[in-house]
């Protein structure tokens, strides 16, 4: 029990020193949110301009505005900048500062993330709610029960980017090139987890690779639980958090292991 | 002509720089190919479900992602590194050795570091749109070519403004590091003909950022799509942008107060 206070302690701790950061840097937060938005406003872009007034494989107007704003909410709720801290930590050795404390750094790396999202989903939910409220093709017409599941969708998401990123970080211990490996990934990413369109747009060998992959559980699959599209009841469902569930554990394994070769092989500045 | 010996000898400092890191040079190059790779998969994706995209054809789509990968690799190759030296040299006082060296100060902060291997995009870009011409059997005539060379100068002299003027503000805000990933977002509505966008967001691309001269006019003035008062437009803009933008450097240098100062 006392090691749990303990514990919670240091994270409300964490979190308040990014909190502060997040703070200090608000203007930087913005902008660097308000680009990440573009890329799902230019993809729903196109989309709406090949539709025009039809649909396409299912999809009608609506549900492509739809779409691509869950896109934009999810993928700003789940993405990670984890590698580029890390290496850059890794490279100059600052690393180490992080290793003397009493915390493990990965906790560092949660305190952040979770800081940081809540800012997101404080500035994007509401900033939704109100849109809504004004053009109604913006509504959502899911039951409560598909966003409690949304919810629970984004978490595990969100700890599998997390891991994801960490793991990616984490070559830098073996090479100064981590951050382009990563760039690769997120090329493919962009693809398979239906950033650039729902995966029933595309042809059906990759969708299924997307699925079974830790790629449509990212993004693809709460976006589709958020908007409705998932109607098939507990069969089309429950077999999308299994495989979330499988990664999420295979990618921890993936990073226990990861993280003890690396420490061993980490000689930082002055060690 | 001094102006050109200049720059003659920043390409061959940069040259040397580069030769110095050529591990770097070969896995860079190994990028480049893999993103213009992936956008092209982009671009079959959308038409996997359509024959058309806003108007435009899938190889005309094509000619206009090489003129948008060329423009890209022109950024990289010298606005994006010199235009983040202008942030740093603001920040940290070194702009007063610029401004008494014997030229002018716009051109040196402009033409003074190029990043060689994003010529690679460039390059690649500009085959990518031959060979889309090729297959849409559409070689443009002379007066079509003429009129690219003349809109495509355009464009470039218009991002090149545009970078200038977002990095000029670095003279009052210091953080403009920030601006530069938004441009580049913002950049990538470029990807696709200006017809795609409707309502305030064509308005806002084709004026305010004005994605339809960058990108939708050189690749249309190739397919044979532009009007002659299209590209009249595109070059008039170029022009007022670059007046502008050189008014507000002039204009942003007599507030400077330097370090010294």
């Amino acid at each position: 029990m006392r090691a749990w206070q303990l514990f919670w302690n240091k994270y409300k701790a964490l979190c308040r020193v990014e909190w502060a950061v997040l703070l200090a840097y608000r203007s930087e937060s913005v902008i660097w949110m308000a680009g990440a938005l573009i890329q799902p406003l230019v993809s729903l872009a196109v989309w709406l301009s090949i539709s025009s007034g039809g649909s396409v494989a299912g999809f009608n107007a609506h549900d492509y505005i739809v779409y691509f704003l869950g896109v934009l909410l999810v993928d700003r709720l789940t993405s990670t900048w984890d590698v580029w801290d890390l290496d850059a930590n890794i490279q100059d050795g600052s690393l180490s500062s992080k290793l003397v404390r009493p915390f493990h750094p990965i906790h560092w790396s949660i305190a952040q993330n979770l800081v940081y999202k809540m800012f997101f989903a404080v500035v994007l939910i509401p900033a939704w709610l109100v849109l809504a409220w004004i053009f109604p093709a913006l509504r959502l017409e899911a039951s409560p029960s598909l966003y409690v599941l949304a919810v629970l969708a984004i978490l595990l998401s969100s700890a599998q980017r997390l891991l994801i990123g960490f793991e990616f970080g984490l070559l830098a211990f073996w090479t100064n090139r981590a951050t382009a490996i990563y760039g690769l990934y997120e090329g493919l990413h962009l693809f398979l987890a239906g950033r650039l369109a729902p995966l029933t747009m595309f042809p059906e060998w990759v969708e299924m690779t997307a699925r079974w992959l830790p790629f449509y559980g990212a993004v693809g699959f709460p976006v589709e639980l958020l908007t409705g599209k998932l109607q098939g009841g507990a069969g089309a469902i429950l077999p999308n958090f299994a495989v979330q569930f499988a990664w999420l554990l295979l990618l921890y394994a993936v990073y226990r292991w990861e993280w003890r070769q690396g420490i061993k092989k980490f000689g930082a500045v002055g060690g | 002509m001094k102006y050109v010996r200049l720059f003659r000898e920043f390409v061959r400092a940069c040259l040397v720089e580069e030769f110095e890191y050529r591990a770097n040079f070969a896995a860079n190059l190994l990028s480049t190919v893999f993103w213009l790779a992936m956008a092209v998969l982009t671009v079959q994706l959308y038409f996997y479900r359509s024959g058309q995209v806003g108007g435009w054809g899938y190889y005309e789509v094509m000619v206009l992602l090489g003129i948008f990968n060329a423009v890209h690799g022109f950024i990289e190759f010298f606005l994006q590194p010199n235009m983040s030296r202008l942030v740093s040299h603001i920040r940290k006082g070194t702009l007063d050795f610029v401004l008494t060296k014997p030229v002018d100060s716009q051109f040196y902060i402009s033409f003074r570091h190029l990043v060689f291997w994003r010529l690679a995009d460039v390059l690649l870009g500009l085959g990518l749109v031959v060979y889309s011409l090729w297959k849409l059997d559409a070689m443009p005539t002379v007066s079509q070519a003429f009129m690219f060379l003349i809109v495509f100068l355009a464009s470039l002299v218009v991002i090149y403004s545009l970078w200038m003027g977002m990095m000029i503000l670095s003279f009052w805000a210091v953080k403009v590091d920030n601006l530069s990933f938004l441009f580049s977002s913002v950049f990538e509505t470029a990807r696709f003909p200006v017809t795609v966008y409707k309502g305030v967001l064509k308005f806002v691309l084709t004026y305010l950022f004005p994605v339809a001269f960058i990108t939708t006019y050189p690749a249309a003035a190739l397919i044979g799509k532009l009007t002659l008062y299209q590209a009249g437009v595109s070059l008039a803009a170029a022009a007022i942008f670059f007046a502008l933008v050189r008014w507000f450097w002039k204009f942003a240098l007599r507030r400077y107060a330097s370090a010294s100062s």
